[in-house]
């Protein structure tokens, strides 16, 4: 039997909308857990092909656990548990923040915005003295 | 296989969570051994449906969750809150009024 997914699991707690630090944590906690399990099945002298087998019958099924998250209202992101409020929330505050991106893009992207900006100075001193050649080429003909 | 719980079981596990945090702060595998060993095995959790209770009863202040290193592994370990405490003795009456008269209605029936 494989070792579960608990990666995809708490993926899949995000998508049934439950709080993005509860999924995680409860993932890393099923997996640490899981470890336990097959630890106490190595010391119990269970066979080793059979030790995925007692570890995850006692850890219980994903979809069983997934039910019990969805019965904790309390541990959903609050945009599912206020949705009317995150429909109204949410444009307004993209909309304060869509004058900050370009700020936020620079922070983020910084080292393509350094190169961008070198690539910019140096065209302009390229034309710069590609301009002061031609006035003195006038100046001196 | 596992005998299953009865469904009159609702708000038991949270009683047994508290009571056991309130000794001592225990991570989740530690608290469901803790659970089967002081029940006698009458009372099996379903091992992965503990962490909801648990994050459950930390999002209402009842216990507080923190990590710590022990042998190479990181784990979550819970304690009891002051809050968590004043749940668990208002559970803890709750629970004692409920047994003693369902105790006194199970030996004497006749008495209504």
């Amino acid at each position: 039997m494989p070792d579960p997914d608990f990666v995809a699991f708490g993926k899949r707690l995000l998508r049934q909308g439950v709080d993005r630090r509860y999924a995680r944590r409860l993932a890393e906690e099923l997996a640490g857990h899981y470890d336990d399990l097959r630890l106490e099945a190595q010391r119990a002298g269970i066979p080793p092909d059979a030790v995925a087998g007692f570890a995850t019958e006692r850890l219980g099924s994903a979809n069983d656990i997934a039910d019990a998250v969805g019965q904790k209202p309390e541990l959903r992101s609050w945009c599912y548990r206020y949705p009317q409020f995150a429909r109204f929330a949410l444009p307004l505050a993209f909309a304060a923040l869509l004058p900050m991106t370009p700020f936020i893009a620079g922070i983020n992207h910084a080292e393509s915005v350094l190169r961008w900006s070198c690539c910019v100075m140096l065209s302009a001193i390229f034309t710069a003295v590609l301009m002061l050649c031609m006035q003195l080429s006038i100046v001196l003909a | 296989m596992a005998q299953s719980n009865p469904p009159f079981m609702t708000g038991i596990p949270e009683l047994l969570l508290l009571r056991l945090l309130a000794h001592r702060e225990m991570y989740g595998y530690e608290l469901v051994k803790a659970v089967r060993l002081t029940t006698g095995e009458a009372i099996t959790l379903g091992e992965g449906v503990i962490y909801p209770a648990l994050h459950n009863l930390e999002r209402q202040g009842a216990l507080k969750a923190r990590r710590k290193a022990v042998d190479g592994r990181t784990r979550v370990y819970y304690s009891l809150t002051a809050k968590g405490q004043r749940r668990l003795e208002r559970l803890h009456g709750e629970w004692q009024r409920i047994q003693s008269g369902v105790s006194s209605a199970l030996e004497n029936p006749g008495r209504a």
